[in-house]
């Protein structure tokens, strides 16, 4: 028997759970349509203003080490996991010290943002959409799963989501495999503003690479270098067509939150993972201010209540539908949080994929198809680095301008893992911690004075890195899953991680190791790669070692599909169990090929918030009870 | 080789030798009062004077810049005490960051405070030097501006080979 709540509930419309990329697209398109919404978001709420964000500057600035989340330090209530709390497992031990607890065989190597902007306070801002066959991997290859709709279907949500984003790039310079590149685009497709400017180092490394062939699985490729493209400010683009009006040029740059007048373009401060200083890289605050803007046009309520953790979503066990939503509001004190509960028309947990698979394990429900929380995926990303014979003064301009993108797709995909290969842009940074601990072994070799300052000058202008991401596809066994046993301050169960490398992403490691030895004597880069059988990802494949870190790209552990026996929703990522609860964000992939998921996400987001809306009207017609 | 007089003076001599920027060029940090201070307040007084003394001794004994590193090398990286803090001086100027001296340096030479790794202040990051060492400007801070990074930097530092 489920109790009532004994005080009076709030009725929304809709009730959004996390103020990241996703929640905040639904946010935007429900206030176009003049609903009442509340979102909750379980972190702090401090960020979108320049006081806010110089703080979190200021932290960056003073933190030992600079990993992904140590701008955006978490409440005591809602912790998050960060990337130095990474370590080996030992089998039957699970590893808790971080928020995450890890189970293995391997370790999960990548964290997530709990805050108002969610994780798009540090992506790196890269904006691939996925292949047509990234969509269609059971049928095209044997593995992995097949998406319920076709790159097709999601093609006006890719142009709604580039608008949005601010997607900043050359159409015509890309070059993507087997893709029909009028088909894949549309015709004269532009995206909103011109390409982010290559880096010295990707054009010195284009230039030298020519036109280099190499054999993979058997056949002959190849590499070729294009310009990525980027959510990042640059300068817009006259012959872009809006998809939304059909206007030529119609876009304007949107500059940092907190200060429209800075960050409408990039300046290049070479930290766009973890924080931009000028947010000149689209983070989710803009959506968001939009929506709160577009409330007040539309005479529309947004409200986002921050430090609001979603604990329990109930649901009527005759009819399945959501009938309210428990969450913990708390503050600063030492106090226990309140418990409240808020009761919508339409709810949607779109709290990143691990968060949400969380809610929804808590709450036991959506998991008719056993789905929930399984294909946990990432993108392995496995570095190779060395010295080239020149300067490329690297950490200058953003992470990575260009990439490799020739094993985005190819036939080795029925046996090996599709690859992405950006040039990263910050030299060693990734690998070696570098210029900091590479800096500390000369000084630790006794170097100082002149000496020292020529081996700065000569080895670091020479870093080059290069950055292996590769395409992992759903496993049942990877998984997010909870118990009792581990709890978090509030008392809610921390998530549980189940994760292993397999085969066929190690065999392509071996493959990339093959073409790094290429690369390397092509373009003269002595090659300083090494992989300790200490660290953290270090794996095995026919005897040799390598080692891959997390990228991130947490994806795929709500999935959506054609049936509810295979999958969590449908392909408006509606839950095939309750008609009222959408799931939204990177869980809801069935797979994601080697594109960087925020994008698709996005996407996505609009995909599900047209679905909500045409759902709200149905519902606004129906006879009230 | 001329000592100055007054140790803050003497601390950005010491500094220009173990770091290889000129005395201006660190001056213009402003972060040389922070360093010292830091120096300072983490080994004391007693160890502090104990370095200088021994970077004293090692200017006077040399004539010339090669001299001096030299002696440096010998006389103060070398030394069980100094070397470790000077090691230390290094990083701040270099990175911002004051490391943790080594459990054999706190057993021989006595109470430190608060000696554990950290920044020493957000500027001292934005004012960190291995950036302009290869060219480049601090991740975060003193953005070069829009499409710089398409060209070599303006500013470009001496990357030959160091001689063996």
């Amino acid at each position: 028997m489920k109790t009532k709540p004994t005080e009076p509930m709030e009725e929304w419309d809709a009730i959004i759970v996390g103020a990241g990329a996703s929640g905040a697209i639904l946010a935007l398109e429900l206030m176009k349509k003049g609903r009442r919404v509340l979102m909750l978001e379980a972190g702090r709420g401090v960020r979108n203003d320049e006081e806010g964000w110089n703080s979190a500057l200021d932290t960056y600035y003073n933190a030992v080490a600079k990993t992904p989340n140590s701008p955006y330090s978490p409440t005591r209530q809602a912790p998050q996991t960060d990337v130095l709390q990474v370590n080996q497992i030992q089998p039957g031990v699970p590893d808790s010290a971080g928020y995450m607890v890890q189970h293995g065989p391997q370790p999960f190597g990548s964290d997530y943002t709990r805050s108002k902007g969610g994780t798009t306070m540090h992506w790196l801002g890269t904006t691939l959409r996925m292949l047509p066959n990234d969509f269609q991997m059971r049928t095209k290859y044997g593995v992995g799963d097949d998406w319920p709709i076709r790159y097709e279907d999601l093609k006006p949500d890719y142009e709604r989501a580039e608008l949005e984003i601010g997607v900043a790039g050359d159409v015509s310079a890309q070059q993507l495999p087997g893709v029909d590149a009028e088909k894949f685009w549309g015709k004269d497709y532009q995206f909103p503003m011109q390409k982010i400017p290559e880096a010295y180092l990707s054009t010195r490394f284009k230039k030298r690479l020519g036109k280099l062939k190499v054999p993979v699985a058997g056949k002959e490729y190849e590499l070729y270098v294009t310009p990525t493209p980027q959510g990042r400010n640059s300068i817009p683009n006259p012959d872009y067509i809006n998809p939304v009006t059909g206007k030529k040029g119609d876009f304007k740059v949107t500059g940092s939150p907190g200060n429209p007048l800075r960050g409408e373009r990039c300046q290049g401060n070479a930290s766009c993972v973890p924080i931009c200083p000028v947010q000149a890289k689209y983070s989710a605050h803009r959506t968001l201010n939009k929506a709160q803007a577009k409330a007040t046009d539309n005479d529309a309520t947004f409200t986002i209540r921050n430090q609001s953790i979603a604990s329990k979503i109930v649901t009527d066990p005759n009819d399945g539908r959501v009938l309210w939503i428990e969450y913990l509001l708390y503050d600063g004190s030492p106090f226990p949080p309140q418990k409240k509960v808020a009761k919508a028309k339409l709810y949607s947990v779109a709290a990143h994929s691990v968060e949400s698979a969380k809610l929804l394990l808590i709450s036991n429900i959506a998991n008719r198809s056993d789905q929930l929380g399984r294909n946990l995926m990432d993108h392995p990303t496995m570095l190779t680095w060395g010295l080239t014979d020149e300067p490329v003064w690297p950490f200058r301009g953003p992470g990575a301008t260009n990439a490799i993108p020739t094993f985005r797709d190819g036939p080795f995909r029925s046996e090996q893992a599709a690859f992405v290969l950006p040039i990263d842009n910050w030299g060693w940074v990734w690998s070696s911690f570098a210029p900091g601990a590479p800096f500390a072994d000369f000084v630790g070799q006794g170097l100082f004075g002149r000496k020292l300052r020529q081996n700065v000058a000569h080895d670091f202008s020479r870093q080059i890195a290069l950055q292996w991401e590769f395409e992992q596809v759903g496993q049942p066994g990877n998984r997010v899953t909870i118990d009792p046993q581990y709890l978090d301050p509030v008392g809610l169960p921390r998530p549980i991680i189940h994760y292993k490398v397999d085969d066929y992403v190690r065999k392509s490691m071996q493959t990339a190791i093959d073409l790094n030895q290429r690369i390397c004597k092509k373009v003269n880069i002595t090659d300083k790669t090494f992989y300790s059988p200490g660290a953290p990802g270090f794996v095995e494949y026919e005897g040799v070692g390598y080692e891959y870190r997390g990228c991130g790209h947490l994806v795929g552990t709500h999935r959506m599909g054609s049936n509810p026996s295979n999958s969590v929703t449908d392909s408006f990522m509606r839950c095939w169990d309750h008609q009222n609860l959408f799931v939204v964000g990177c869980g809801s992939m069935p797979t994601f090929g080697t594109s960087n998921p925020s994008l698709t996400m996005v996407a996505l987001a609009y995909r599900a918030a047209d679905a909500m809306n045409k759902q709200l009207d149905k519902d606004h017609t129906a006879p009230s009870l | 080789m001329d000592f100055p007089q007054t140790t803050g003076q003497q601390f950005i001599a010491v500094s220009s030798v173990l770091t290889a920027f000129s005395e201006i060029e660190l001056k213009a940090t402003g972060m040389a009062e922070a360093y010292w201070q830091t120096l300072l307040s983490v080994v004391g007084m007693a160890n502090a004077g104990d370095f200088l003394s021994q970077c004293a001794a090692a200017f006077e004994k040399s004539q010339s810049l090669n001299e001096l590193e030299s002696n440096f090398a010998s006389m103060v990286m070398q030394d069980s005490k100094c070397g470790a803090l000077a090691q230390n001086v290094i990083s701040m100027w270099y990175l911002g960051q004051w490391n943790q001296l080594p459990p054999t340096w706190q057993d021989s030479y006595g109470a430190v405070y608060n000696d554990q790794t950290f920044v020493v202040s957000a500027q001292a990051y934005v004012q960190s030097l291995v950036w302009p060492a290869f060219g480049t400007h601090p991740q975060a801070a003193k953005g070069p501006g829009f499409g710089s990074w398409v060209e070599p930097p303006l500013v470009r530092p001496n990357t030959d080979a160091p001689k063996p």
